[in-house]
């Protein structure tokens, strides 16, 4: 297993390498340049400001100073928040990012799973139905929508949670002083969950409806075995088999960009620098985040495969 | 009490404390507040690299110019108590306030004042708008690297009194000093730490509010600093900026109460707020126009009939009231109609009536050679907002029935900017927003070589007019000459405006003293909150 992991973190390096160089040089394809938003600036000064992020210089120069800096862990200077670097920025809003994120997918895994073993073990029965109802409309519903919904509702009717500031309002806070600090995120960490319930508890339904009907079931029951044990321990576990592998990407997006979420909530997270970067032609905060995002993909997967090693005696990782 | 009389000495701290504590009106508690929305997260809080379209309401608040805004956001004595002009209109004397502090406390003498200017020019800090100061003697070439900073016209006569030398005399010279960007910044901090001494741990201001925290894209707080001269007049202990770009959110957080002041919301909401929250609704002309550059140099574009039976078409009055409803006023001219010291030009055709004008407008159109057998062909660029597409799709409606053939083409902001720069278009969007209060802005967009003339527009006359109001002290002979240059501008239809923008606020009723005005510039030390308990 360890083996497994160090080969597969060996083959991340130059994965790393070519996803900077493609997205380094894409980023500068894109047509204009951190400075043209503004059309009424004076040749001189654009000619300054080049020189001041070494936008002057030929491209392949550029590139090699960036993947120079970046070797030695420095993202540099953001182009469009001037007074912040790259590291600065992403130490900012990743936390913020792995926090509302990994709470939103952990609160969805349980209930997505909970929910499709539910709908599961009463297949084609009302139980079902309402389930898998409730799922489709979460899945049909953008988050563009559901969120300023919820602030709508909670928020500007009800005052119950505050909308989108970080210090703790409303009557949740007042009632139960104790969970007052994470008010700002609960409306937050809804609406990134919800979708996600919805695809998870789909996703289990189905392949446990699979596992199911298998030999392997029949035969457990056939033992003798009480229903709970076939269900718990011999179903689910091949059972979630789909769910981790959608999980593993599902996180490394959901917290490197939850856009929508994070601009309806303001919440200073890593997806609002993305867009926001990519918009702006901000070449070295756009790259410092395509990092991030890679290794969280490259990590995700190499955890995705570990698990699929316990969880399923067929794969033997060391193969 | 019998314990306190009984030991008098050690109970007097203690009885003061409790005193203060039950009876003081100004306890922590009723610390005044204002929350208040920006646009985006600032570029930056150093006022001399900042763009300021959205730091510039943070900024006039920490730091003070020489000159300053007003409560009516009319320029006005900052950080120098008096000036004097030499009649010539040369030199410009500034006599700092007496015991000026940084809001660390440090003393703030008329060789700051120095020091920033020169650093506003140096090209290392590569400022945006160093150009505003290039009638400061030298100032241009130091930002050439042609000069030393040290060679700038600007000198400290003594610890309060700086003097600026012009190279050419500037009507519009205390608007600039008034500009965050003229703003002193701390020596001592500034080399100290580098392009990143406006991190709020190191911050150091001399305006009426001091940043303590900046979380990236979600707040900036900022706190009464309490060396500022006039801090006994400062209602607002603490201000918040919020930078929301989503407009929903705006619009919901000012409902709940999280935000007092909104600066936008959704525009397809206004009817609504119309009817539930007309108190609050607060729609005010600024120094913007929305308007289309024309390429003057390009056929079928550079005959100017075309262009101005382009412009009689727009039915302007209509397209503000039922297409755009959002309170913006039908413009004819380049220069807002608010600006100071100026009346704007209006072409004739302004006060015909829409069938009149097209009669005309196709008869312009038939002498410059095009009609049923020729129609006129032409692209018209806009970018990705909606706002634009309507624009543009009712502009081809409203062409048509001339025998225009539209083609209409959707780009990014950027492609635009890429096309406004050489050339590469027929008609396109355009907007600009004056940083300055004054006619000489706009008319100045269209002199020949002029870095921002998109539309090719050269007219030796007009460049005449315009140098001439660019340096002339007489503010009444400056105005006729700027409205002869737009007269001009506007007879050949150079570019075609549109409309003019409005400022769409939202201000809770509890937030006094807030008067709109065509900068939108309404500092926080002239406001205060008396917000309802809740």
């Amino acid at each position: 297993m360890l083996s497994y992991a160090l080969k597969r973190l060996g083959i991340a390096a130059p994965t790393m390498f070519v996803v900077v160089s493609l997205s380094f040089f894409l980023m500068h394809l894109a047509p204009g340049g951190p400075f043209d938003a503004d059309a009424n600036l004076e040749p001189q000064v654009i000619e300054n400001l080049k020189a001041a992020y070494d936008l002057d210089k030929p491209l392949i120069q550029q590139y090699a100073i960036y993947v120079g800096k970046v070797f030695k862990g420095d993202f540099g200077p953001s182009i469009i928040y001037q007074d912040r670097t790259v590291s600065q920025l992403i130490a900012t809003g990743l936390p913020v990012s792995l926090r509302v994120g990994l709470s939103a997918i952990l609160i969805a895994a349980l209930i997505g799973i909970s929910l499709g073993i539910t709908a599961a073990l009463n297949q084609n029965k009302p139980t079902d139905y309402v389930v898998m109802a409730a799922a489709m409309t979460g899945i049909a519903v953008p988050s563009f929508v559901l969120a300023p919904l919820m602030t709508l509702i909670f928020g500007v009717l009800l005052q119950m949670l505050p909308i989108a500031t970080l210090e703790p309002s409303g009557s949740f806070a007042r009632n139960f002083p104790a969970l007052a600090p994470i008010t700002p995120y609960i409306l937050p960490v809804i609406a990134l969950a919800i979708p996600q319930i919805a695809v998870i508890s789909r996703l289990t339904r189905g392949a446990m409806i699979e596992v199911l009907r298998q030999n392997y079931i029949r035969t457990a029951r056939a033992k003798g075995l009480k229903e709970q044990r076939v269900v718990w321990r011999h179903a689910l576990q091949a059972g979630l088999l789909p769910v981790v592998s959608y999980l593993g990407p599902a996180i490394a997006g959901i917290v490197t960009g939850a856009v929508v979420v994070e601009s309806i909530f303001q919440l200073p997270g890593m997806g609002r620098f993305f867009i926001q970067g990519a918009i702006n032609r901000d070449y070295p905060l756009v790259l410092g985040i395509v990092i991030i995002f890679a290794g969280a993909i490259i990590m995700m997967n190499l955890i995705v495969d570990m698990l699929y090693g316990l969880l399923d005696p067929k794969v033997k990782l060391d193969a | 009490m019998l314990m306190f009389l009984a030991r008098p000495k050690a109970a007097m701290p203690a009885l003061l404390i409790a005193a203060t504590l039950a009876f003081a009106p100004g306890t922590a508690a009723a610390k005044m507040v204002l929350n208040r929305s920006s646009a985006a997260d600032p570029d930056t809080l150093d006022p001399h690299v900042s763009s300021g379209n959205s730091a510039a309401i943070v900024l006039y608040d920490i730091f003070q110019p020489l000159m300053t805004l007003d409560d009516k956001g009319e320029v006005t004595a900052g950080a120098a108590e008096s000036y004097t002009v030499s009649p010539d209109g040369l030199t410009y004397t500034f006599k700092l306030r007496p015991n000026l502090k940084w809001s660390d406390g440090t003393p703030l003498t008329a060789e700051d004042f120095v020091y920033s200017f020169r650093r506003i020019q140096s090209p290392e800090t590569a400022g945006r708008y160093a150009q505003w100061f290039w009638s400061v003697k030298n100032a241009e070439a130091v930002n050439k690297k042609q000069a030393k900073p040290e060679d700038m016209g600007v000198k400290a006569l003594d610890a309060r009194t700086v003097q600026i030398s012009l190279a050419t005399p500037s009507p519009i010279f205390l608007e600039i000093m008034a500009t965050f960007t003229s703003s002193p910044v701390p020596r001592h901090v500034v080399e100290k730490f580098g392009r990143e001494w406006t991190a709020p741990e190191r911050i150091v201001s001399n305006g009426a509010y001091m940043v303590t925290e900046r979380v990236p894209q979600t707040r900036i707080k900022a706190v009464k600093n309490p060396n500022f001269y006039d801090a006994a007049n400062v209602k607002i202990d603490e201000a918040n900026y919020f930078p929301t770009e989503n407009l929903g959110t705006v619009l919901n957080r000012f409902r709940a109460g999280e935000l007092d002041v909104a600066l936008n919301f959704p525009p397809d909401q206004i009817e609504w707020i119309r009817q539930n929250l007309p108190k609050e609704l607060h729609i005010a002309p600024n120094l913007g126009v929305y308007y289309f550059l024309v390429n003057n140099t390009k056929p079928p574009l550079n005959d100017p009939r075309v262009r101005k039976a382009l412009s009689m078409a727009i039915d302007r009055e209509g397209m503000v009231s039922k297409l755009l409803n959002t309170g913006v006023i039908p413009g004819y001219s380049l220069v807002s109609p608010v600006v100071a010291n100026y009346s704007v030009y209006k072409p004739a055709y302004a006060a015909q009536a829409m069938p009149a004008r097209m009669a005309e407008a196709k008869k312009l159109l038939s002498e410059a050679g095009f009609g049923p057998g020729k129609p006129l062909k032409i692209t018209l660029q806009f970018d990705t907002l909606e706002e634009n597409r309507k624009m543009a799709v009712a502009m081809a409606a409203m062409w048509k029935p001339l025998g225009v053939d539209v083609e209409l083409a959707n780009s990014e902001f950027r492609d635009l900017t890429r096309r406004a720069r050489t050339g590469d278009y027929d008609i396109m969007r355009w907007a600009y927003f004056s940083p300055f209060n004054d006619a000489s802005a706009y008319l100045n967009l269209l002199r020949t070589g002029d870095a921002s003339n998109f539309s090719g527009f050269a007219n030796a006359e007009y460049d005449k007019l315009m140098l001439e109001a660019n340096t002339i002290i007489d503010m009444k002979r400056r105005a006729a000459l700027m409205y002869q240059a737009e007269q001009i501008l506007l007879d050949t239809q150079a570019i075609i405006p549109v409309y003019h923008y409005v400022a769409r606020r939202l201000i809770h009723t509890y937030v006094k003293n807030w008067n709109d005005n065509p900068r939108n510039a309404n500092l926080t030390r002239y406001l205060s909150v008396e917000r309802p308990a809740r």
